[in-house]
Parts: C-alpha cells; sequence; structure tokens
C-alpha cells in the first residue's frame, strides 16, 4: 500500500479528497487505471488530493472491508458520501464529475 | 439530494457501467470464498486448455465433425475429405455414410438414427473406405450438446483410426483358434498314439513271456527282462501322457464313494510291498492318533497318488526305510499321508520345479532310475482335483517328506487304526490254475495278437479259432453255427480295416448271436468302454495284453453262461 500526495494544490483551500485506487497489480486495465488517474491528478484542483494504491493480489482483505469486489476499483472515502468508479477510468471529465472535482482557474 | 449530487452519482455510475461494458476488470475478489481470480491468468489457462484439447484431438482424432440437431453433418471436416476422399459438399447431410464400407453401412445407419431419437451419446466401430481404395477401422463417438433448457442444439463427433487394434484383436482370436483346434488334434494324436504303440507292446511284452519261460542260462533270461522292463517303462510313459493331457483336457472325471481309510492304505502297501522288498527296505505304516473310518473320495485317485509317492520313496531311496504316516486334522476336516523316506532327497533350488512336467531334480538321478517325469505332475494335479495338495520337504542327502492331504468332509467316525501286520499281505495270485473250457473265436487283424491270444486261452485250455478282420468274423460264427459247434465267446478286436469290431458286433448281435463278446482295445481313452458295450459287448480288455487279466475276464464271462 502506498500513500502519495503528487497535488499541486491551490493555496486558498484546505478541503482535501482521499482516494484509493484497488489494482491488480502488473495486469493491463490496473496499469491503465493507474496512468490515467496520475494524469487526470496533473492537473490543478481547488482542493488537495491524497491517493492510497493497494494491490488487492496482496491485500484482498482490505479490499473486502471496502466491499471491492474488482479492480480497478478506485474509491473515494473522504468526503462523504463515498464514491466508487469500476474500470480504467480513461473518461477524465466523468471521474472529475463523481469526485466532485473542480479545476483552479488559473 | 442537488443537482450537483445527483451529476457526481450519475458520473459515478456512467463510469463504473462504462467500464464494465468494455471489460475494463482484471481481477475478482470473491467476497464469500475469499478468493481472489486473476482474469488474465484465468484466460490464458483456458487459452491453453483449449489448445492442448485441440491439439490432443488433432492428433489422436482422423476428424472432427458437427451435426445439427437432426443428425445431419452442418459443417465439413477437411480431414475427413483428406482421409476418405470425399468431394467437399458430399460429406454434408448423411452423405458421410457413403464412405462406411457396404457391409457395416446400414448397421451404422441405423444406430445412428437410433442415438438421434433417443437424444444420447453414441459409439460403433466400422471399416471406411479410403481413397486410396484401401478400408481402415474407425471408432466414432458423438455426443449431443444440449440448451440450458435440456433440448439438444447440435452434436458434436469424432472419428479415430482403430485398425491396429483391430488387426491386434484378430490375431488373437487366430491365435486361440488355432490353440483350440490344436488342443483338440492333441486329444485325437493321443488317443491315436496311445493305439498305435500299445499294440506293438501287447506283442513284444508277451513274446518276451513267452521267451522267458523258455530260457535256463541266466545272461539270456537277463537279456529278456530288460526287454520286458523297458517296455513296461514305455507303457508307463504313455499312461502317464494320457493321464496328464486328459487333466489339462478337463477330462479327467473325479468319482466320490465311501471308502474304508485302513483298507485303501493297507491296499496301496501290499502293492509297493515287493518293490520294497527287491531293495531290502523296510516299508512302513503309522496312524498318528485317530483317523476317520471311512472317506467320501475317488479311492482310484488316492491310490494312484500314493502309489507314486510310494514309489519315488522307494526309487530314490538305496538303504534305511520308507514310511506312510496318516493322520486326520480338522477344521477344515482333511486328511494328511506323510510319505517319509531316508533317500537321496531333493536340493532346495529344485523343489519349486519339482512339481513341474517333464522335470526330474537331477539328470544323474534319472538316468539310473528312469521315470517320465510326470509322475508329480500329475500327483499334484490329482490332489488339487480332491481338494488337496502335495508339499514337499527335503534334505540333500538325508531323505524326503512328501506331505498328502485330502478334504475329508464327510467323513466317518474317527478310529484308533492298529498298523496291519504287512506280513499278512497277500502277493497277488496268479491264475495258473484257472482251465477254461469252450470255443472261443479270436478276431484281430494283427497276427502277432492273435498268436499270443490263442496262446494264452489255448494253454488254459480253451479250444481257439480265429479270424483277420470283422466280416471274417461273421462267416465264421456262422460257418459254426451251421455246424452245430456254436462258439462260446468271441473276443473282438475294435481297431481293423475293411469292417472294424463295432460294426462286426452290432451285426452279430442283430443276427442273433448271443453269446459273450469281449472287446479288445488299444484305445486308453475314456468313453471308450461305453462304446464298446454299446456296440453290444459285454467286456473290455485293454492292449497290451495282460496274461492274468485277459484270463480271468474271459473266464468270468464263460462261467456265467454256465
Amino acid at each position: 500500500m502506498s500513500v502519495e500526495n503528487p497535488m499541486p494544490t491551490s493555496n486558498e483551500t484546505t478541503e482535501t479528497r482521499q482516494l484509493i485506487l484497488f489494482l491488480a497489480e502488473g495486469e493491463p486495465n490496473s496499469i491503465a487505471a493507474r496512468r490515467n488517474l496520475e494524469n487526470l491528478l496533473a492537473s490543478a484542483y481547488d482542493c488537495q488530493v491524497q491517493v492510497q494504491y493497494v494491490d488487492v493480489l496482496e491485500e484482498y482483505e482490505f479490499a473486502l472491508e471496502h466491499r471491492v469486489l474488482v479492480t480497478p476499483t478506485l474509491l473515494m472515502i473522504d468526503p462523504l458520501p463515498r464514491v466508487m468508479i469500476v474500470g480504467t477510468l480513461k473518461d477524465t471529465e466523468t471521474v472529475i464529475t463523481a469526485l466532485r472535482l473542480r479545476r483552479s482557474e488559473d | 439530494m442537488d443537482s450537483t449530487d445527483l451529476q457526481q452519482r450519475l458520473a459515478e455510475a456512467e463510469a463504473t457501467f462504462e467500464a464494465l461494458r468494455n471489460q475494463e476488470v482484471d481481477a475478482v475478489v470473491g467476497a464469500k470464498q475469499i478468493m481472489l481470480l486473476r482474469l488474465g491468468e484465468v484466460e490464458r489457462k483456458l487459452r491453453e486448455s483449449e489448445q492442448r484439447f485441440r491439439v490432443l484431438v488433432e492428433s489422436t482424432a482422423q476428424a472432427t465433425w458437427d451435426a445439427d440437431a437432426h443428425g445431419n453433418v452442418v459443417e465439413e471436416s477437411s480431414s475427413w475429405l483428406e482421409y476418405t476422399g470425399q468431394a467437399p459438399g458430399d460429406s454434408l447431410g448423411m452423405g458421410w455414410l457413403q464412405a462406411v464400407h457396404p457391409d457395416d453401412r446400414q448397421l451404422v445407419e441405423a444406430q445412428w438414427q437410433a442415438a438421434i431419437g433417443r437424444e444420447a451419446s453414441f459409439e460403433c466401430e466400422f471399416r471406411l473406405d479410403r481413397h486410396d481404395g484401401t478400408s481402415s477401422w474407425t471408432h466414432l463417438r458423438a455426443a449431443p450438446l444440449r440448451s440450458t433448457g435440456g433440448h439438444v442444439t447440435k452434436w458434436v463427433a469424432m472419428n479415430v483410426d482403430i485398425t491396429k487394434k483391430k488387426e491386434f484383436e484378430h490375431s488373437l482370436q487366430f491365435a486361440r483358434e488355432q490353440a483350440e483346434a490344436a488342443t483338440r488334434s492333441r486329444g485325437e494324436f493321443l488317443a491315436n498314439m496311445s493305439h498305435e504303440i500299445r499294440t506293438p507292446m501287447t506283442a513284444i511284452l508277451g513274446y518276451a513271456d513267452i521267451l522267458g519261460e523258455h530260457l535256463q542260462e541266466p545272461d539270456n533270461i537277463q537279456c529278456v527282462d530288460t526287454i520286458r522292463r523297458n517296455g513296461h517303462f514305455l507303457l508307463e510313459v504313455i499312461n502317464d501322457i494320457l493321464d496328464l493331457s486328459k487333466i489339462d483336457a478337463g477330462r479327467m472325471s473325479i468319482e466320490s464313494e465311501r471308502v474304508a481309510t485302513a483298507e485303501l492304505v493297507h491296499d496301496v502297501l501290499s502293492l509297493m510291498q515287493i518293490r520294497a522288498q527287491q531293495k531290502k527296505l523296510p516299508l512302513l505304516v503309522e496312524y498318528e492318533g485317530r483317523v476317520p473310518a471311512t472317506l467320501d473320495i475317488d479311492p482310484v485317485r488316492l491310490r494312484q497318488i500314493l502309489l507314486n509317492l510310494l514309489s519315488n520313496a522307494i526309487k530314490f531311496t538305496d538303504t534305511g526305510y520308507v514310511q506312510l504316516t496318516v493322520r486326520y486334522i480338522d477344521t477344515p476336516p482333511r486328511v494328511q499321508f506323510d510319505v517319509i523316506d531316508s533317500g537321496i532327497g531333493v536340493a532346495e533350488q529344485d523343489i519349486q520345479t519339482l512339481f513341474e512336467p517333464f522335470t526330474q531334480a537331477e539328470a544323474s538321478a534319472t538316468r539310473s532310475v528312469g521315470g517320465t517325469g510326470l509322475g508329480l505332475t500329475i500327483c499334484r494335479r490329482l490332489a488339487n482335483a480332491l481338494r488337496g495338495d502335495i508339499a514337499v520337504r527335503s534334505k540333500p542327502g538325508e531323505g524326503s517328506v512328501f506331505t498328502l492331504t485330502v478334504n475329508a468332509d464327510g467323513h466317518g467316525e474317527l478310529v484308533t487304526v492298529s498298523p496291519l501286520d504287512r506280513e499278512s499281505s497277500d502277493p497277488p495270485t496268479a491264475n495258473d490254475d484257472i482251465r477254461l473250457e469252450g470255443h472261443i473265436l479270436v478276431v484281430d487283424d494283427r497276427r502277432d495278437i492273435l498268436f499270443l491270444a490263442d496262446r494264452f486261452l489255448s494253454e488254459a485250455g480253451a479250444e481257439i479259432a480265429t479270424a483277420n478282420d470283422g466280416a471274417d468274423a461273421i462267416a465264421e460264427v456262422a460257418a459254426q453255427q451251421r455246424a452245430g459247434r456254436p462258439f462260446d465267446l468271441v473276443v473282438m478286436d475294435m481297431q481293423m480295416p475293411n469292417m472294424d469290431g463295432y460294426e462286426a458286433t452290432r451285426h452279430l448281435r442283430s443276427s442273433g448271436f448271443d453269446r459273450p463278446i469281449v472287446a479288445l482295445t488299444a484305445n486308453a481313452m475314456k468313453g471308450d468302454r461305453d462304446r464298446c458295450l454299446q456296440a453290444g459287448c459285454v467286456d473290455f480288455v485293454t492292449k497290451p495284453l495282460n496274461k492274468d487279466v485277459f484270463i480271468r475276464t474271459v473266464a468270468r464271462h464263460l462261467g456265467r453262461q454256465g
């Protein structure tokens, strides 16, 4: 499990998004999902985003605790309500909407 | 829920839905089974398994093909076309049946239709005509595929070349038929050989007897004795081989009758006494504990085994003794006979092979004592037939113990038997004092047999006439009848050229001849006696002619008609 905070965040916000991406390490859809998420987060948003990567092949019990049954699955655990997106996250705009993110205006 | 929330929820659902539709999923975590599948791996394994299956099918099958629910071939197999030489399109529908060998076609079609009707898997073996004009055997296996509702949607089928297997089966069948034929012809051969050897043996042994009576010079007597001894030995060989072949062919019948145990043992010992005395060996008997007064057993076979074991013991013992010990063992009830000797013994490595046909423990021993090497084989098989067995313990130079055990179900009460005094055992009685009175016709095609029979009977006082075959005999009987001097008895050889003994006997009986006819035959096979009696004979004497038995038999029948 790894926690990363690659986010360039805007100075005036203190709001944070906590995401977990459940992966099957080495599998093509999981690789794509991770790449798409990293690309998506390369843009600036009006909040801080923390991402945790979980390999279900190593930690399937953690996946079960979060009721995650397939990979790749992106889970936003904070703020509530919880958001769960299955798949490679290739439709960036839909993902941004689902995660309630807003791009910084600059 | 405000519109932003709704929008966000829709986006969440849309992203997930799209992902599932596009199969952007690569692992499943099973909540219930707590298991985890890498879908990629599953797919790889499926691919692998499919590949393996294909390789397997392609390497074993001549052809695989698909048919619709009605059994019509819808997908043509290129390997089928290649194999059978059918043109593209020809194997579709029921066209493939045209490649089936004409002799098998109707049956295959009927079975195929029946399987379709039953909607059940089907397999059969038949010949396929190949493109090169040859035909080969194939094994067809077809199975229906069903929809989830259970309806047959199509048939899948596979042909496998089984020509090699069929060839092997045919060769086995051929070998079996040949073996059966060989067994049959062996039986016939043995019967014939028995005849061919016994008949001349009659002459050899008979003339040796006659010659022996005329000789005084010890050297000459010894020569005649040698002829006699070897003649008897040769007869033993023939009898042993006949016995063994009868057991092998399952034609030896085992009777069961109530026999007095001590009496049987006494008989056996008195027969062996002479041989033991010749070698100056004491022949002892001992009853250990109480033994059954009677046994339900085949006395002929039990006697045969005991005689064989005792005669072996005497044969292989030069000093010391030979002893027969009898004891009873219960649970299960059986009687054990130990034949104990102080002879040359058997080495341990030879004990294994002792009961195999044509084996004797030591070649040097064989040369000095003779024997066919069949005796123990026969004994063991006979013992098995009496629901028992034979075992052996031995030490070279110290002696042997052969233990015969026989089943004693239904035995009589247990009694104490004291060994009978062997001094009292009677030597076999000779027939020198039997006098024959009567007019006897001897019929045989062989001059030497006629001469012997004539001599034996004349010496005993009978008046003898002879005939050379059946027709001759009929004429002679009729002539003497007309002359008012009918024959009192006829001795009839059964195997003769022109008219044989069976036909002549039937003819004599149908023409009213009512005096005894005694059959003379070299055939020792079972059933011969019945055949002679059926033809109209009253009794039966086997060649070679044993003077005592012959005269006693003739005397008995002459006496009966008064």
